[in-house]
């Protein structure tokens, strides 16, 4: 058996509740649109501050790029010679370096190959 | 195709370490060359009629002024070069200016890092320049390129820096995610043999670069060599940030994502570009350790394999 109990006063009470929610709802709703109309500006002027900084800095470090490209040209055309005129008799030394460098890694990565089984005992 | 002898893995392994402690003494031998041929002065020096340079010079912390003739090389580093004379050789300073008076003569090339050329009328370069060069007249006061850069502008551009190198890494991190986790695994295991062999690149690369740099042949290939370097670093930096952003996001590993673990950990490490000098080398030598983590991962599989078993509970 079913008991309905109709109590007016809490029915209009939970009316009121409801529409104050969905009154603070559509507010806030309202506020977000109003918003949402200042977001494309925010993000053109983000990007635009963004811009402008990035464009002086970068200006700057593409200079700083072609500085160290032109510097590592001029280091590989003195170097030879300074390498000769500095170390005096041990002149091959840096050539020397770049060998054994060299056959180190050759042989470091040989031992690390798994194949041909065969190879290495 | 080529049969290589059959060796024991043992004498293989003894080899290439042998040859690699001897490239790494030769490597350190160099500057004790330079030191014991009495080539390196500490300090300002003059050069006149009374006192002439009579064989290659590096002056350290110091300024030379040059009012002779000189037949040798001259290397000045942290210090101005006054040339008032004529100089046969190549000159080369690093953080100073370079003078060159009206009567003055470089007949090999000038180079200057971390400063510029201040040229009067009537100066001579024979040979290459590599630096910027102003018009001085004698007496005009100027300030070396290192000083003229103040904290603020300093700070500003290692920010920037840093941000941009963020996004290298995250470009990186996106385009070659198992290779950052590979690397970071390898880094943390092998933190030694890492370094190593991070270190071991960072002697090799110059030493590949500048004699390709010499010709024009050579030219493009030390370009995409120093890319393939620029990227091997990044991947390491990136692999530094992942593992530090791991540590730090520890307890929400399930809920983050690797992305994220690579900003986290990343972020601290970029912000030392603020800090001058200091900051630009910490940040270099992080991606140095990543590095070598990632030549070890890449050559010696078995331990990456290895260094991924040790963190796959974890993940």
């Amino acid at each position: 058996m079913t008991v309905f109990t109709d109590d007016e006063t809490s029915r209009q009470r939970f009316a009121e509740e409801v529409l104050a929610r969905v009154a603070l709802a559509e507010e806030k709703r309202r506020n977000r649109d109003r918003l949402r109309y200042l977001w494309p500006i925010a993000i053109i002027v983000v990007v635009g501050v963004s811009w402008s900084i990035a464009l002086l800095d970068g200006t700057t470090v593409l200079r700083l790029l072609i500085q160290i490209a032109a510097w590592i040209g001029a280091l590989a055309i003195v170097e030879q010679h300074l390498t000769s005129v500095l170390l005096g008799p041990f002149w091959p030394l840096p050539g020397v370096i770049s060998l054994l460098l060299f056959l180190a890694a050759i042989v470091w990565v040989r031992v690390h190959q798994p194949e041909p089984p065969e190879m290495l005992l | 195709m080529i049969q290589l002898p059959a060796v024991s893995r043992t004498a293989a392994t003894w080899t290439y370490r042998s040859l690699w402690l001897l490239a790494m003494l030769f490597t350190l031998a160099i500057p004790l060359i330079i030191l014991s041929r009495g080539d390196v002065q500490l300090g300002s020096v003059t050069f006149d009629a009374a006192n002439r340079p009579s064989h290659p010079l590096v002056v350290i912390d110091g300024d030379v002024v040059l009012r002779e003739s000189m037949d040798y090389p001259l290397i000045v580093l942290d210090g101005n070069a006054y040339v008032d004379g004529v100089l046969h050789d190549d000159l080369i300073a690093v953080a100073g200016n370079v003078f060159l008076t009206g009567r003055s003569t470089v007949g090999g090339n000038l180079v200057v890092v971390g400063g510029d050329v201040y040229r009067a009328p009537g100066a001579v370069v024979q040979g290459t320049i590599g630096a910027t060069v102003n018009k001085w007249t004698i007496g005009q006061p100027t300030q070396r390129a290192l000083d003229r850069l103040d904290l603020f502008s300093y700070v500003r551009l290692g920010l920037a820096f840093g941000f941009a190198l963020l996004l290298l890494c995250l470009v990186v991190a996106t385009a070659l995610p198992w290779a950052v986790v590979i690397t970071a695994a390898t880094t943390r295991r092998y933190p030694i043999r890492s370094g190593l062999a991070g270190a071991t690149g960072l002697i090799a690369v110059p030493f590949l670069l500048l004699p390709l740099g010499l010709s024009l042949v050579g030219l493009p290939l030390a370009m995409l060599l120093s890319l393939g370097a620029l990227t091997v670093w990044l991947v390491g930096l990136a692999a530094a940030g992942f593992l530090i952003g791991q540590r730090v996001l520890g307890n929400q590993r399930q809920r983050t994502s690797f992305l994220r673990e690579v900003i986290v950990g990343l972020a601290p490490i970029l912000l030392f570009l603020a800090i001058p000098v200091v900051g630009p080398l910490l940040v270099g030598l992080v991606g140095v350790l990543g590095a070598g983590g990632r030549i070890v991962s890449f050559v010696e599989r078995e331990r990456a394999v290895e260094a991924m078993d040790e963190i796959a509970p974890a993940r």
